[in-house]
């Protein structure tokens, strides 16, 4: 009986395991109908990993043309309407210098030091594309990049898709790599202010803010990345 | 303290205002086109941008996105079209310190269904942008197989005249243009005869102010009417082929064919044809499929003024154009006519003196054989991305021999009977070449252009003429050698220069040179060759004309541009003596545009107008003894004074369109006959000169009313023109004036009462009433139906039914005829491009008129044959083939031409 308990015990923490989200997405998709509309149910029940460093579930996508990106983020969208919003960082020979890697970044929620209503979130953020000289362009455009985006705040959940043509980012191989980054308020290889000692912070109501209040402003504020690989899948 | 406070609120706003940044020069405008639901990205939709200054135009990509770079002003309309859905139209006044601008998503609502009774709200409607009107093409509805023509005389404001010549608001269509690029030679009629409808997306009716002028946009002096047509995307690249041949056995035959390949700039044609038919018959309006679409200007030919005869004609034109890198274009172009024609005439004279009247009563018969060589290179260059030359080298020559016989008796102020034969030969080889380099200047917008134009004609010509006064008797035969080089040097400068958004310098000068050298010589050969030296001599006739405009364009409000400034023409005229004139006129043009609906314009022209050759030759002309012609070595310029005022109203919602054109123009110092009367004995002839008259006006109104419903298809035009013209002359030194009054009114229904039947009714009134001259006042009323009855959709029967009602105070003049054309058709071959047809023209043989050409002091009437009816046999076999070539992914302008 105690032997059987524990086989039962077993086999049900490993189908838990097996249902958890990979950390980063194992398997490539085909992009077989997917609109660009912000919706995510043509993506499935669920995106394809959760990355715990970001806090957002994310899946790509790739068909003979294109390849697809799409975000969801439910926890903290402050860091969403930081001016760094969420940078998508693409190489093609496994270089992984951010400064000179191909770069889009979308929404582009801030107009200089201005903050944007979300129904003018309507520019994507470019970099080192050769075929695009401005660095900033609209979400309809010319180059085929498509963008869009759902922002429920009463549920507080995000959702993004972004696709990109492939010529663009020169990604003729079988797999790329790719960055996401969420810069929030922090920089590169700095600690955010928030958690420096000696510093007191106090909220709206002249109150110190709470352990709880300050993790989270210390987690907008620090940038948080992870690379992976992507294989492109085959159409079926 | 609230002072203080108040002081400080201003304080605040002017720094706000200082501080606000200046609008951008331009800035991209982009957005998405979906449907209603704003689920679904609708592709292939037409997009337009219309600011003031200019329009745009772009089509939906794959995911429903439009995009337009360098748009000049934040404050546009945008029009969106696609089949299936009704058009979107909005005005956006955006930020103008902003360097994209997105706009919300276009939802387009589904266009309804049109059912007895319910109205389709789809119709976009006339849209005047400035110099163009725009058409859109989906607004009308033709028949499959239908060519251009049918469509375009569909459009509000067009109307057709009896030759078969397209007109717009009362203006002649001269130039014809496919995709922004002239059409092969420009030919309209071959346009509208030879496109199909099918491949049309919009069709636009642009003011032309020519090459130069309009590489400056100058906007002074007179203006012509071109039309482009700028067809569906995947429409844009054409191979053309046409073998069309018409017989009877009746002396009358018709063959031509066509090869035509069009992809923009690279255009190929060879066509050729020949004709032979009887003279002088009154052609009736097209019947079938066959005639509609023939663009031959002989099968056309006026009957007005001939009695009877032959023509008989060939000819071949070749065109080529391509461009060679992307910095030349070029065309070679060489055209061959060869004219056969007998003509044969039976003409009654009348004219009115204050002595009294003179009436001359001619037979006339005349052969002409004339061949003609055209040929033509046009180069044009692009030196750099603000500079280009266009160099166009032609050459003409032709020849021409003419044999001409009359028997014409007077009476009244001449009794006189005469009898007269003549033979003329004459040759003309002439060689020009034009040149014109235009320059721009992106940091100031300063354009400069230059134009030299340098010809070189030479003129032969050998008259022989002989006749006899029968009563009284006297001979006379006469032999006269003309030699006349022309020779002439154009150049043109323009400069404009914009201070601001709102306002432009233009400078533009003209320097004309055209010299004539005369030669004659003349002999009496009635006995025995003897050169009569008083009539053989030389002479030599020079004018320099060199107008010079300056004028301040200025933009007032977003409607409204002023065009203010002066024109100082002088003018140099050297023949026995030098003289100079100077004369200053103002320019005026105000043009307003509300939108896209409404348009008005207010227009003065001054200009002065050299004397022609003729007119001032003091050698006679006495190949006719018994009227010499002389001209006056010492006439001036005449200067005329031109207003002009034009208004245009579309009605989106009732559907209606309207257009008024005005005009009055007053003639100062004009070149007007002198008619003087002799008597040598027995013999009484006449003399003709010449001299500067003040008096002459010319009053035109035109208006336009086209109301269309979709109540099967039904769509109402009224045309009318009233016109009151004043005349002077001279007899016996004395000076007189004729008025004529006329006035033109048409009123047309077309509909389709059923799917099988096309119907067309007319009826017009034309009167025209002489203040001196009753012999002048007529009435002609007339009733037509016209339309197709289609059995199948391959077999047809075309019906023209026509009743004339013309009445005159010359009773020879009245008539009343019925006249009926019918054909019968039937469409061959698979792809259903070929045709058969049977026709009969005027079955009841009633279309017999006498044609009356109004003189200055009177008319003159030549009936037309009296074998009116004629039967023919057609076939035409007319495949075409339209793809979009490499157009597919480009970028497109406005005017529909592709960006590389």
């Amino acid at each position: 009986m105690k032997y059987v308990f524990s086989v039962v015990i077993l086999l049900a923490a490993l189908s838990l395991q097996a249902q958890q989200p990979p950390d980063i997405q194992q398997n490539p998709i085909w992009a077989s109908g997917k609109k660009i509309d912000g919706n995510l149910a043509d993506w499935g029940a669920a995106l394809a990993a959760y990355n715990a460093t970001n806090k957002i579930w994310y899946a790509i996508a790739n068909d003979n043309d294109y390849i697809y990106l799409a975000i969801k983020k439910t926890d903290n969208l402050a860091k969403i309407y930081t001016p760094a919003s969420i940078q998508f960082y693409v190489s093609a020979n496994g270089d992984r210098k951010t400064e000179q890697l191909p770069m889009l970044h979308f929404p582009v929620t801030t107009e200089g030091i201005h903050k944007k209503l979300p129904e003018k979130w309507d520019e994507i953020a470019v970099r080192n594309i050769p075929a695009i000289k401005d660095s900033l362009i609209s979400i309809y455009n010319q180059y085929g990049i498509k963008a869009a985006w759902k922002l429920d705040a009463a549920s507080n959940v995000f959702t993004s898709e972004i696709r990109i043509p492939r010529k663009l980012l020169a990604l003729n191989g079988n797999a790329f790599d790719y960055n996401i980054c969420l810069m929030g308020t922090g920089r590169r290889g700095q600690p955010s202010m928030f958690l420096m000692t000696g510093i007191q912070l106090k909220n709206k109501d002249g109150k110190a803010l709470s352990p709880a209040e300050l993790l989270r402003l210390a987690e907008t504020d620090t940038v948080t990345e992870f690379w992976a690989t992507y294989h492109f899948a085959n159409q079926p | 303290m609230r002072l203080l406070h108040l002081l400080l609120l201003l304080i605040l706003a002017g720094q706000t205002l200082a501080q606000q940044p200046p609008p951008l020069p331009q800035r991209q405008v982009s957005g998405v086109v979906r449907d209603s639901s704003g689920a679904v990205d609708i592709p292939q939709a037409s997009v337009l941008l219309i600011t003031p200054a200019d329009t745009l135009s772009a089509v939906t990509n794959g995911d429903g996105i439009f995009v337009f770079e360098a748009v000049k002003s934040a404050e546009f309309t945008i029009v969106v079209r696609h089949m299936g859905y009704q058009p979107f139209l909005q005005r956006y006044l955006m930020n103008d310190t902003k360097p994209r601008l997105t706009l919300a998503p276009v939802l387009l609502h589904t266009a309804m269904q049109a059912l007895s009774g319910v109205t389709i709200k789809g119709k976009t409607g006339p849209q005047m942008l400035g110099d163009t009107v725009q058409f859109w093409a989906d607004d009308y509805i033709v028949r499959d197989y239908a060519r251009l023509e049918e469509l375009v005389k569909k459009l509000e404001g067009v109307s057709v005249d009896k030759d078969g010549n397209v007109l717009f608001m009362g203006q002649l269509l001269k130039k014809a243009m496919f995709n922004g690029i002239r059409y092969f030679g420009g030919d309209v009629k071959q346009l509208l005869k030879e496109l199909p409808a099918n491949i049309v997306e919009r069709i636009q009716i642009i003011d032309d102010y020519g090459d130069q002028a309009n590489a400056a946009g100058i906007k002074t002096g007179a203006s012509t009417k071109s039309i482009n047509i700028v067809s569906k995307k995947d429409k844009s690249v054409a191979n053309l082929y046409d073998v069309t041949a018409e017989a009877n056995l009746d002396a009358r035959y018709n063959g031509h064919g066509y090869i035509k390949h069009i992809d923009g700039v690279h255009q190929l044609e060879v066509q050729g044809g020949a004709e032979k038919m009887p003279a002088g018959i009154i052609a009736g309006p097209p019947v079938g499929t066959i005639s509609k679409t023939n663009a031959m200007q002989f099968t056309a030919g006026p009957a007005a003024g001939i009695s009877g005869g032959r023509r008989q004609n060939a000819y071949g034109i070749f065109t080529y154009k391509n461009q060679f890198r992307q910095f030349l274009t070029y065309e070679l172009y060489y055209n061959l006519q060869h004219k056969d024609n007998l003509e044969l005439k039976d003409v009654v004279q009348q004219e009115y003196f204050p002595a009294g009247t003179l009436t001359t009563t001619t037979h006339q018969s005349a052969t002409q054989r004339q061949t003609q060589h055209d040929g033509k290179g046009i180069f044009n260059a692009k030196l750099s991305a603000n500079a280009q030359l266009n160099t166009t080298i032609g050459f003409k020559y032709s020849s021409d021999e003419q044999e001409r016989n009359s028997n014409a008796v007077q009476a009244g102020l001449l009794q006189q009977g005469s009898l007269q034969h003549g033979t003329q030969s004459a040759s003309r080889p002439e060689l020009d070449l034009d040149l014109l380099y235009i320059q721009r200047f992106n940091h100031s917008k300063t354009t400069l252009t230059a134009g030299l134009c340098l010809l070189n004609a030479k003129d032969c010509r050998e008259k022989n003429d002989e006749g006899a006064i029968t009563s009284p008797d006297s001979s006379y035969h006469v032999l006269s050698e003309v030699n006349s080089r022309p020779l002439g040097y154009q150049a043109a400068l323009t400069f404009t220069h914009p201070f601001n958004d709102r306002t432009t310098l233009q400078l533009k000068g003209d320097w004309q040179f055209r010299q004539v050298d005369y030669q004659q010589q003349f002999y009496n050969k009635l006995s025995a060759p003897q050169r009569v030296d008083s009539l053989s001599a030389g002479f030599t006739y020079t004018t320099i004309d060199n107008p010079i405009v300056a004028a301040l364009k200025q933009r007032i409000g977003g409607k409204s541009i002023l065009t203010a400034g002066l024109r100082l023409q002088q003018t140099w005229m050297k023949n026995l003596q030098a003289r100079h004139r100077a004369k200053l006129f103002p320019e005026l043009l105000y043009e307003y545009s509300n939108g896209m609906r409404t348009q008005f314009s207010f227009r003065y022209n001054g200009n002065a107008i050299l004397p022609g050759m003729e007119e001032v030759l003091p050698i006679p002309d006495v190949s006719n003894p018994l009227n010499t012609i002389k001209g006056n070595p010492y006439l001036t310029p005449a200067a005329v004074h031109q207003f002009q005022a034009r208004l245009a109203r579309f009605l989106l919602r009732a559907d209606l369109f309207f257009s008024v054109t005005a005009m009055y123009a007053l003639t100062a110092g004009k070149v007007t006959p002198d008619i003087t009367f002799h008597q040598n004995g027995s013999v009484m002839s006449r003399t003709t000169g010449f001299t500067n008259v003040n008096g002459d006006t010319k009053m035109q109104l035109y208006y336009n009313l086209t109301k269309s419903f979709t109540y099967r298809s039904l769509s109402l035009k009224l045309d009318g023109q009233l016109s009151r013209n004043r005349m002077m002359y001279l007899s016996q030194q004395v000076v007189n004036s004729t008025t004529s009054l006329m006035n033109n009114n048409a009123l047309t229904a077309a509909l389709t009462p059923w799917r099988w039947l096309d119907l067309q009714a007319a009826a017009g009134v034309d009167w025209s009433h002489g203040s001196d001259f009753a012999a002048l006042n007529s009435t002609r009323s007339r009733f037509n139906l016209c339309g197709t009855i289609y059995l199948t959709p391959e077999w047809l029967i075309g019906f023209d039914v026509s009743k004339k009602l013309e009445r005159s105070s010359d009773a020879a003049l009245n008539r009343s005829p019925l006249i009926v054309g019918l054909n019968m058709e039937k469409r061959l071959f698979p792809r259903k491009n070929g045709v058969i047809s049977f026709l009969v023209m005027d079955l009841l043989r009633q279309d017999r008129a006498v044609s009356r050409q109004l003189l200055f002091n009177g008319y003159r009437d030549i009936p037309t044959a009296q074998d009116s009816r004629f039967f023919l046999l057609q076939f035409s076999w007319s495949p075409q083939r339209w793809t979009g070539g490499r157009n597919a992914g480009k970028a497109r302008r406005n005017d529909g031409s592709f960006v590389d």
